[in-house]
């Protein structure tokens, strides 16, 4: 081979049960399969260049198999560890019987798993858009709705759209079939089923609007006729509601925050002591973490429950894990159970701060290989029990002191950040989604840049990107500018660079054009830099850059804040260089 | 981004130039290395790869693939010595000195990457530049010191020279200390990574301890070390197998030699005849010139039951992470 097979993300498909795994490999020279005899048979091939990637003796064989990757990873995904368990059952085996025993690969047989879930056979598909713009809710579902069409449209499927918002991207001419200006409420939506008669509906690429009215719905699908298209309802609700979801986890003994639900007040405060202050609060059911906060006492979660129950009947109350790192994943999974890590992200800004008025870091800068392997095992496990077919984004809370960690939540729907790492990899997310609601495999789309590589891959950047949000908090005269666990920004802006100092000052530059860059601004009025950097507002980042300025260590910074000292640390370099130019 | 120090101590690297496609590199430092001799040993003194026992082996952190550094160079983009991470104990930079290898960054790795990508694997060496006592006197280190000598009117000899050019591209081996091409495909690679003494581990104190169906013993696996690697142990442990490590060759294996196609002359050809004195053997190749099929193929089926699981990887100067294809 003239470069060989090297990294940690090769996809390699398993000859008898047609699932396709990640792996981790270093090898230069391939086995030609054509000269395979005497009972070798292919095992394990490339998806990306069909090379040979392992071989055995085939079913009812001689136990003896032999694969190029490293099925014991390290560094790299964990998806091929079974091989050991294969090799120890077959020892167990071949040794009580005092012979050789066949071998037996886990997955399945092709013909079976085809059998079971086969390709849809739809020709009319009504997709659910956004609706109007709303904070949370912005151009990111404009362009995963526009990319599904896309998809839809290369299947030569008649696509349908619902969305009154005729200024967007996926409304316009020659994209979607046939597009009804009208609201995204189960209402129109059962109206638009009974006249266009549609074969399938997807309710997962319009955010929580659509969302909504699939889970409203959900009960009426089949009797006018239409198939859910990828996730299924369930999943989605099992998401949502958080008791739901807490249980689902323990199923997989995977650990969520130490939670309680309550649908009225004393049901609340009762939780919070159990649990033990401070708190956090979060409305079910909500978008952008509408309604939810932090409370330290039981005036402040008194004042937080009026406010949740205003829009949400239950409310979550969870333990506060103020100063861990938030990291997030975007896992893909198709109808054969293959799963992918498209991106990971990690959050500048510690936990407290929702992700969308977060500054966020693609991929992650601060974990080891243990630390990104083992969140990354645990969103296979979990989006594999949720049964999610298409994309989800799920999101872990990461002492930073050890290894505990704790998911925060999972959006089996195409979100923010979805969009987000569809921008930062080059990876169409949404497109892809679209297709795996088909029941095509992963490992049978084809990669839409190269069209020769295989999709079922997981990008490796060679690049670091840096989302900052863009906030009018300006224009809002009586609204705090305190950030919290519900979102506020109104826009993002999104950089790459090849160094974390480069990319984040693009960023700054470009949320606004009178920014200079990392550094003192006078645009930006701070009174209080310790309160600023303490307690984030939209300012924290000029904050710092005062601070630097005036001396403080990166040391005292991270006490201050919780933000990982290492971007603390390339902060500090920005205001250094800053000092020596100026 | 992340796996450095698996990939460094990773004995599938041996006596290649490793370059990271990442271009931020040694974010999380590097962990509290054990506490084994040889780690603090030249590589060129001693390469090979003393396992330590099962309960140091219990101790290491996850991280480590083998006790020490396997690549002969470490060629990255960007480096800064700061690091955040709860286990670290170090810097990247720190641990590569304490091992003595060399490492270079500020290289265009992306442009690296494309030319070995369309030209293949090639051989490479890094190179120093002779210490001019005079220059460097003085010199702040790294990026901001590059910055004030920029500001500061350029240093003299520099400016000079990207001015004029003078012998620029004729003369520049004259700064440097020159050593010739080594070529890794033409060394025992596998002699240099193997173990020396065969070592048992046993299974992982709590774990299902699996017992052989007709002795009642613990079940125990065989593994001929040419260049295994840390995790693979750590695998078989944690399911209740015992793993026994033995050298690439030795006295008391006399007959098991393995091998492949173009170690040394010297060297016998590959057979792998008396497995069936071995209850279950694990084959980990770290380099092989042939496919490997060959070795299973030829070998005679044993007595006793057997599994041959052949990892086969290579060794030339290579990326670890080309970047995908999309």
């Amino acid at each position: 081979m003239k470069y060989g097979n090297r990294g940690m993300n090769l996809p390699c498909t398993c000859a008898t049960s047609g699932r396709c795994y990640i792996t981790s490999q270093n090898h230069g020279y391939e086995v030609d399969v054509t000269t395979l005899k005497n009972g070798w048979e292919p095992l394990f091939t490339n998806a990306n260049d069909n090379s040979n990637e392992g071989i055995w003796m085939g079913q009812g064989g001689k136990p003896f198999f032999s694969v190029q990757f490293h099925p014991e990873s390290a560094p790299g995904p964990r998806d091929t560890e079974f091989l050991f368990d294969v090799f120890i059952k077959s020892m167990l085996e071949s040794a009580s019987q005092g012979q050789l025993v066949p071998i037996d690969i886990p997955g399945g047989e092709l013909a079976a798993n085809i059998a079971l879930r086969p390709k849809e056979e739809v020709k009319k598909v009504l997709v659910l858009g956004s609706g109007g713009l709303s904070i949370g809710q912005a151009g990111e579902f404009d362009y995963s709705g526009s990319q599904a069409i896309k998809a839809l449209k290369e299947e030569g499927i008649y696509t349908i759209l619902v969305n009154p918002n005729i200024a967007t991207i996926q409304t316009s001419k020659g994209l979607a079939d046939k597009v009804y200006f009208l609201p995204v409420t189960p209402d129109f939506v059962r109206r638009i089923i009974k006249h266009e008669k549609p074969d399938g509906i997807y309710c997962t690429f319009g955010g929580q609007t659509a969302l909504g009215v699939g889970i409203a719905l959900k009960d009426e699908f089949e009797g006018l006729g239409v198939k859910v298209l990828g996730t299924p309802i369930e999943t989605v609700i099992t998401t949502e509601d958080r008791d739901l979801f807490a249980k689902a986890m323990e199923e997989i003994g995977e650990k969520c925050a130490e939670s309680a639900s309550a649908v009225n007040y004393p049901e609340a405060l009762a939780a919070a002591k159990k649990i033990g202050f401070p708190v956090i609060v979060r409305a079910a059911f909500a978008l952008g973490g509408l309604g939810s906060g932090f409370a330290s006492n039981e005036e402040e979660l008194s004042e937080l429950c009026s406010k949740a129950f205003a829009t949400s009947p239950q409310v979550l109350v969870e333990k506060s894990m103020k100063g861990w790192k938030e990291i997030e994943y975007e896992v893909v999974r198709d109808c054969r159970n293959n799963c992918i890590t498209v991106c990971n992200m990690e959050n500048f800004d510690p936990l407290g701060i929702h992700t969308g008025d977060s500054i966020v870091v693609a991929p992650s800068q601060t974990l080891s290989d243990a630390d990104y392997n083992m969140l990354r095992t645990t969103a296979v496990n979990v989006i594999r029990h949720l049964g999610v077919i298409g994309e989800c984004n799920i999101q872990y809370a990461l002492n930073p002191f050890s290894k505990e960690y704790c998911i925060i939540e999972v959006n089996a729907r195409l979100s923010r950040s979805s969009a987000l790492a569809s921008k930062a990899t080059g990876y169409p997310l949404a497109f892809i989604a679209a297709k795996l609601g088909l029941n095509i495999p992963l490992n049978e789309i084809r990669n839409s840049v190269t069209k020769l590589t295989s999709a079922c891959f997981e990008p490796s950047l060679d690049y670091c990107v840096v989302k900052i949000p863009r906030w009018d908090l300006k224009k809002f005269n009586r609204v705090s500018t305190a950030l919290s666990s519900s979102m506020k920004s109104v826009g993002e802006v999104m950089a790459i660079g090849r160094t974390f100092e480069e990319t984040i000052q693009k960023a700054i530059r470009c949320i606004d054009d009178t920014f200079p860059g990392f550094g003192e601004n006078s645009a930006v009025k701070i009174d209080d830099i310790d309160y600023e950097i303490a307690n984030p507002t939209d300012k924290r980042l000029f904050a710092i850059a005062t601070a630097f300025k005036r001396g403080y260590s990166v040391d005292k910074i991270n006490k201050m804040s919780n933000i990982d000292k290492w971007f603390l640390t390339r902060l500090e370099r920005l205001s250094k260089t800053e000092s020596i130019i100026s | 981004m992340v796996g450095y120090p698996e990939s460094l101590t990773d004995p599938s690297y041996s006596s290649q130039i490793l370059i990271l496609t990442y271009p931020l590199v040694g974010n999380y430092g590097v962990p509290e290395r054990p506490n084994v001799e040889t780690s603090s040993i030249p590589t060129d003194q001693d390469a090979h790869n003393v396992p330590p026992a099962t309960h140091l082996l219990d101790s290491l952190p996850l991280e480590f693939e083998s006790s020490h550094i396997h690549v002969s160079a470490l060629v990255v983009a960007n480096y800064h010595p700061s690091f955040s991470h709860h286990l670290a104990n170090s810097s990247l930079g720190q641990w590569l000195k304490e091992q003595g290898i060399p490492a270079i960054w500020g290289v265009d790795t992306r442009m690296l990457t494309k030319r070995i990508r369309e030209g293949g694997v090639l051989l490479g060496r890094v190179l120093t530049r002779q210490v001019n006592e005079t220059e460097e006197r003085g010199r702040e280190p790294g990026v901001l010191g590059g910055v004030s000598r920029l500001l500061n009117g350029l240093s003299g000899s520099s400016l000079t020279r990207s001015v004029s050019n003078d012998g620029l591209t004729t003369n520049w081996r004259e700064d440097y200390n020159v050593v010739p091409f080594s070529d890794p495909n033409s060394e025992n690679l596998v002699a240099k990574v193997s173990t020396k003494e065969p070592t048992l581990y046993t299974a992982t104190t709590g774990s299902d301890i699996k017992l052989h169906p007709k002795t009642g013993k613990p079940l125990r696996v065989m593994a001929i070390d040419v260049g295994m690697k840390w995790n693979q142990i750590r695998c078989f442990r944690e399911r209740g197998v015992e793993v026994k490590v033995v050298p690439w060759v030795s006295g008391s294996w006399a007959t098991v030699g393995l091998a492949n196609g173009r170690i040394t002359t010297s060297t016998p050809r590959p057979t792998l005849t008396t497995v069936s004195s071995s209850p279950t053997v694990l084959v980990t190749l770290p380099w092989s010139r042939r496919p490997s099929p060959t070795l299973p193929r030829r070998s005679k089926t044993p007595r006793h039951p057997c599994s041959v699981s052949v990892s086969d990887t290579s060794c030339s100067p290579s990326l670890p992470a080309p970047r995908p294809e999309r």
